[in-house]
């Protein structure tokens, strides 16, 4: 028991030792919260943000199916009875 | 939503008036600060580099003022070194990892500001040889974070979520996967308490809706200052990131004062644009003399015939009869031209929908979340010269780069700064040039990060635009699967609200032509307006991308 008590002083005192001269501090750490070991941390944008990112710029309109871009749209049949902007969607579906 | 927006407007308008508001441009003419910025780097560990990609972000912001923050591993600090900076950061991202005792010790004595971020504090305060409360004025006690486990009858168990800042709640990101039984969420926090409050002081609280709790969020000790969490993950437009943001003028000592700024894009404006759609907007932002640039693609491909009836197809811009009809008109009109891609899709590959100009990546492959096969410098320069060429010899000279879906390589990023004096967006950054974000040991991150001002330069040499408040979005999912989703031009406005709180925030969107067309059958055009009218009524005045002062 002596024996084991001396020990432990010993160990103890080396352990203080270590920690004086150690480029670390040895201070026990505070037991992380309950539930962190199911916690997923994402750094930056949040995954709502990156879900925007990658749809913000894909909207595909029926408009846009075999359109001949190199001709104007606002000429020939069809174009004056295209109405554009917010007084224009009551018509929408009789228009197209 | 009308209530809620009234008593954001009301709140907005009383701090700016409190704060002294006055619309001139901002007074920031303070000497460069020299800054640090410590992160924990773990060793053999898988998130190695996720210190590292933290920092990349608060450099980023500080580039705000005008200082090239120097980054490094925590562990290599040098005794000493403190003094070399005006101001010193460490970003505890890791649970326990060792903070040198060099840094500790330099903490204790010196008189250069110091900010803390998150884990790790108890090393320093709870190590007698520093008096830590004594010194400082504050104690640290422990970590909280989720009040109970989260499982699938009891999802949402609550945790400080809830930072309070000039008056408006900045809720932090949460979301639990049943099927995973994952929390999406950075619930933890360092709580602190004050012990003398003439050394000191909550800036900041925060607090736990659930329990009715409260706990500093931001304390300030003289020039010592303590963040309970890290404010670089989750992020979003109403995000407690915006504080930190803000913080930093207080933080770094800049002059800086009130001044909001506005800036609408019409955006993925290629092609298939409607000439009536953008004459529409055209004439309306011209006739309220409200400033706009244009995110053109200049190069239109159809590789797999998608929009086509199964036949390839490819319109440049010489022959795009549309796109240069609508161009003419708004450049006529004093709109700017942002060049958004050259082609906005990457080869014959649906990366990620349909591999069709507008709908995809042009310099990142996304479906394996790696730089394309192509990646580098030249092959990146080839395709920016390409469409500034093509744009140049349509007589357009574009005044910025935007990066398609607003993500590139590393390599894709840095080679803007050959050709473009400006960009215009977000931006993701990676933790090295050729990322490998599979890996199980010290695996690299990708982040997206939002910027809320003028970022002088970025940690990729780009000078950014701010875009921060985003994009009205409709559910169309009738007639296109993927758009899934809406996103209103009162939630707009309620992010420019947010934006109010950093002094010189911006509230800068893009919206899409194509939402005026009368196959959508949405109320796209009226939106615009209610949002144009609702940001200029918070005060924000509108610029274009040219007259944007760093």
């Amino acid at each position: 028991m002596k024996h084991f008590q001396n020990h432990s002083v010993f160990l103890t005192l080396l352990t203080l030792l270590t920690a004086t001269f150690s480029a670390y501090a040895a201070v026990q750490a505070p037991p992380l919260p309950v539930g962190s070991a199911n916690v997923k941390i994402v750094a930056g944008q949040s995954p709502f943000e990156q879900e925007r990112m990658q749809r913000a710029h894909k909207h595909h309109s029926p408009a846009h199916d075999k359109k001949d871009m190199t001709r104007d749209d606002t000429e020939g049949a069809g174009a004056a009875s295209r109405r554009y902007g917010s007084d224009a969607n009551s018509n929408a579906k009789s228009v197209k | 939503m009308k209530n809620f927006l009234q008593r954001l407007g009301a709140i907005a308008l009383i701090a700016l008036s409190l704060t002294g508001y006055s619309g001139a441009q901002a007074a920031t003419v303070v000497p460069a600060p020299k800054t640090l910025i410590l992160y924990d780097a773990p060793s053999g560990t898988e998130f190695e580099k996720l210190g590292f990609a933290y920092a990349i972000m608060l450099k980023n912001l500080i580039s705000h003022f005008n200082s090239d923050a120097e980054l490094m591993p925590v562990q290599n600090y040098v005794a000493g070194k403190i003094e070399a900076y005006d101001a010193t950061f460490y970003m505890g991202s890791y649970y326990d990892n060792p903070v040198p005792k060099a840094l500790m010790v330099d903490m204790t004595t010196t008189t250069k500001t110091v900010v803390w971020f998150k884990y790790n504090l108890w090393q320093f305060a709870w190590d007698p040889q520093y008096n830590f409360a004594a010194k400082f004025g504050f104690n640290f006690s422990g970590l909280r974070g989720l009040n109970a486990a989260a499982t699938s009858t009891a999802p949402t168990p609550g945790f400080f979520d809830t930072i309070t800042y000039k008056s408006l709640p900045f809720v932090k990101y949460y979301a639990y996967n049943a099927q995973a039984n994952q929390v999406n969420a950075d619930p933890d926090i360092g709580v602190t308490a004050i012990t003398d409050s003439t050394k000191a002081m909550i800036v900041v609280p925060i607090s736990n809706p659930k329990t009715n709790e409260t706990a500093p969020y931001v304390v300030r000790a003289g020039n010592f200052w303590y963040f309970a969490d890290m404010p670089f993950s989750y992020i979003g437009p109403r995000d407690r990131y915006l504080v930190v943001a803000d913080m930093l003028h207080d933080i770094l000592g800049s002059k800086a004062v009130e001044n909001h700024r506005a800036m609408i894009r019409l955006e993925d404006v290629g092609a298939l644009v409607s000439v009536n759609a953008m004459k529409t907007l055209s004439d309306y932002l011209y006739s309220k003399r409200i400033p706009y640039s244009i995110a053109v693609i200049p190069k239109y491909v159809d590789p797999l015939g998608v929009y086509n009836g199964g036949a390839a197809q490819t319109v440049p811009l010489s022959q795009a009869t549309n796109l240069k009809k609508s161009l003419n008109y708004a450049v006529a009109r004093g709109a700017e031209i942002v060049m958004h891609g050259y082609t906005h899709q990457y080869s014959n590959l649906r990366n990620k929908y349909t591999a069709v100009s507008g709908d995809d990546y042009e310099f990142w492959n996304i479906i394996a979340n790696t730089p394309v096969a192509e990646d580098s410098t030249q092959w990146a320069l080839g395709r920016y010269t390409a469409g500034l060429n093509d744009l140049k010899q349509n007589g357009y000279n574009p005044v910025a780069w935007e990066a398609p879906h607003y993500h590139a390589s590393p390599l894709a990023s840095r080679a803007t700064t050959q050709v473009f004096k400006t960009t215009y967006q977000r931006v993701v950054y990676f933790t090295s040039d050729k990322p490998n974000m599979l890996a199980t040991v010290s695996k690299d991150f990708g982040v997206g990060q939002i910027f809320p001002y003028v970022i002088p330069k970025d940690y990729y040499g780009q000078r950014v635009l701010p875009e921060s408040i985003g994009n009205i979005e409709y559910d169309i999912s009738a007639i296109d699967p993927s758009s899934n989703f809406n996103y209103t031009w009162q939630d707009l406005l309620i992010n420019a609200q947010y934006g109010l709180v950093v002094r010189d925030g911006f509230a800068s969107f893009f919206f899409h032509p194509f939402w005026l067309e009368p196959e959508i059958n949405k109320p796209g055009f009226a939106d615009v307006k209610s949002l144009i009218d609702g940001i200029t009524k918070l005060g924000y005045v509108w610029v274009a991308p040219t007259k944007v002062l760093d």
